[in-house]
């Protein structure tokens, strides 16, 4: 019973962090100017597609590949002993699909900030994790 | 087999044939080297070093594995030097490879329709695809490695062996998967015969094991290929880096979405090694197999390249692939019209970047010696001497990049040296010669220029405005993209 409360109550407290996260981002990466650079020079030199269609809707998808490419980096990559990929492993082994889901929302919150912080932030994504554990 | 999956292989196999000679547009260092190795063995039985019949091929300093250059020169004497003919292996191992992985999955699974899947998902896997239209060892060895996973399945021992081991003639990377595939093959597959299996094999593999030892660069090479060998490394750097690069052989942003390096590394549109759709069907088929041996077989698969230094190598962990088309194909029945369209559309996108923008995009970084090889050899009697700068690349016009070639493998390739004048070469601190090649740094100011002297230049490297008077440029070459890319010059 006890173990139920602090379940809720941790989820509870994990989707406040997830808010807290949000309100935080202080500039996203595509407000960026490098972000911006790399874009207008791509398709300024190379026609990348030859239809007009580029402009209407592969332009707007640059942005999600890109959010989800620096998401996987920051769960990838040797950040603090791989902590973030061993989290969401033991999720997936417990089957605990929620948690597992407002852990990603939290990462991809994270990476979206120009300049992320995972040493700050990855561990306010902790009790999300606890909560996913406990039995 | 319906209608759709005989279209789909059929797109499969028109992705690995169309324009294979002119996409990737030239021969790639690796390529070049394996040609001429090959060009030189089938005319002098000596590398172009001088080794006669070498187990490995020193090249320009990076060993090559022998199987391709052995089955390429017989195929180069016959049908002569050109990229069709260098590439010709790697395309029938591809080929050969959808056939083998779907007689794979049958013995494994018992179930046609799982077979036929990955055999259709082989042949659109972008991963393969592109291994597959180059002169690539590792996509031959590949071939070799599972025909003799499917012998060994089948129980034909002695065959399995052979065929087994040949794939370590053909690439490194099987160095250390095959003994591991050798001995839990033997005990899970030839019970019986699994001594007989395990003494054939190392009886096949030991020629290649007393070259290792006896063959000093060879060796050295392999000695500092390894993360051990890195400078004052700690054992527990070994095992960080060891699980870094293991790790990032699964890292799903190379897998998924921009592994495949065939546009520049910050184009949002580099597409991944697998169909990012995939990775559906590829996570239920790791969930629902009941054969463990696919697992086993994805999780040993890049044990030998997480061994070696660098960073994600696609030739070096091409094993992977097969495991994972199995794996997806297994998930693949669960999948709806909707995930078709989308694979299909990443399919169409993907063909769309190789064939339209990868030879545009890269067009600098390739070596487009070919057709001025084939114009030098106009003026060969005109020259009295050529010399070649082996840098390329536009770094002086335009501040962009400088590359460092092997211009005289391309040279001897499509001119048809004499094997004799790359076996013979004299090399100085700044130059080496090959007979009326002087391959060099040209440096306009220091060099003389005198009558039929030729020099060959990339546009990175044209002569300074007080020295054009004495020159008389004789042709311009342009790469793949359309851009000025090597100019020849001549002495008044």
């Amino acid at each position: 019973m006890v173990q139920k409360w602090l379940k809720h109550i941790l989820l509870i407290i994990g989707v406040f962090l997830l808010i807290f996260i949000s309100i935080n981002i202080q500039k996203p990466f595509w407000q960026s100017p490098t972000y911006h650079e790399t874009i207008l020079n791509f398709q300024k030199d190379q026609d990348i597609f030859p239809y007009k269609i580029r402009t209407i809707w592969w332009n707007k998808s640059i942005i999600l590949i890109s959010l989800i490419e620096r998401t996987i980096d920051l769960i990838w990559t040797d950040n603090f002993f791989y902590l973030p990929l061993i989290c969401l492993f033991l999720l997936i082994k417990k089957r605990r699909w929620i948690n597992l889901g407002l852990i990603i929302i939290g990462l991809i919150l994270i990476s979206i900030e120009n300049d992320p912080n995972p040493g700050k932030y990855f561990f306010w994504l902790i009790p999300l994790f606890i909560a996913g554990i406990i039995k | 087999m319906n209608k759709f999956t005989i279209i789909l292989l059929i797109v499969g196999i028109f992705l690995r044939l169309y324009r294979v000679d002119s996409i990737p547009p030239h021969l790639s260092n690796d390529e070049i080297s394996i040609a001429y190795d090959a060009y030189s063995i089938a005319n002098s039985g000596k590398d172009e070093h001088g080794n006669i019949f070498p187990l490995s091929f020193p090249s320009y300093g990076t060993y090559k594995a022998p199987l391709y250059i052995y089955i390429l020169a017989p195929l180069e004497l016959l049908f002569g030097n050109t990229e069709l003919v260098v590439r010709l292996p790697s395309i029938i191992a591809g080929l050969l490879t959808i056939l083998v992985i779907g007689l794979i999955t049958f013995e494994l699974t018992s179930n046609r329709q799982i077979a036929i899947w990955s055999s259709v998902l082989l042949s659109i896997t972008p991963w393969h695809i592109y291994a597959s239209r180059m002169a690539w060892e590792g996509n031959l060895a590949l071939f070799f490695l599972s025909l003799g996973i499917w012998l060994m399945i089948r129980k034909r021992t002695v065959l399995s062996s052979i065929t087994l081991v040949i794939s370590m003639y053909g690439y490194h990377s099987e160095w250390l998967l095959v003994p591991l595939i050798v001995f839990i093959g033997g005990i899970t597959f030839l019970k019986k015969d699994k001594w007989k299996f395990w003494i054939l094999s190392f009886l096949i593999a030991l020629p290649l094991i007393i070259d290792y030892f006896l063959n000093a660069g060879a060796g050295a090479r392999a000695k500092t290929e390894p993360i051990w060998a890195i400078p004052g490394i700690t054992p527990f750097g070994i095992l960080a880096t060891f699980i870094r690069n293991y790790l990032n052989c699964f890292n799903p942003k190379i897998l998924f979405l921009n592994g495949l390096n065939i546009v520049n590394k910050n184009n949002p549109f580099m597409p991944g090694l697998l169909l990012w759709p995939t990775i559906i069907p590829l996570i239920i088929g790791f969930q629902k197999t009941k054969n463990r041996l696919f697992r086993i077989w994805l999780l040993i698969s890049p044990i030998a390249a997480a061994l070696t230094q660098g960073d994600f190598g696609l030739i070096r962990n091409l094993n992977t692939v097969i495991p994972l088309v199995i794996l997806t194909a297994i998930g693949l029945n669960k999948m709806n019209k909707i995930w078709w369209s989308l694979t299909l559309i990443t399919l169409f996108n993907f063909s769309l970047i190789y064939f339209y923008h990868f030879p545009k995009e890269l067009g600098e970084t390739f070596q487009g010696y070919r057709p001025i090889a084939y114009y030098l050899k106009t003026i060969d009697n005109e020259a009295t001497d050529i010399y070649v700068d082996y840098r390329y690349g536009n770094y002086h016009l335009r501040h962009g990049k400088e590359y460092s070639g092997i211009p005289y493998l391309y040279l001897a390739f499509f001119q048809k040296w004499d094997p004799l004048i790359t076996q013979t070469r004299i090399t100085t601190d700044k130059e080496t010669y090959f007979g009326k090649y002087i391959i060099k740094q040209v440096d306009w100011n220091q060099d003389i220029i005198r009558p039929n002297r030729f020099f060959l230049v990339s546009i990175g490297n044209p002569p300074p405005d007080h020295i054009k008077s004495k020159l008389q440029e004789m042709a311009t070459f342009t790469d793949s993209s359309g851009k000025m890319a090597f100019q020849v010059w001549k002495g008044k």
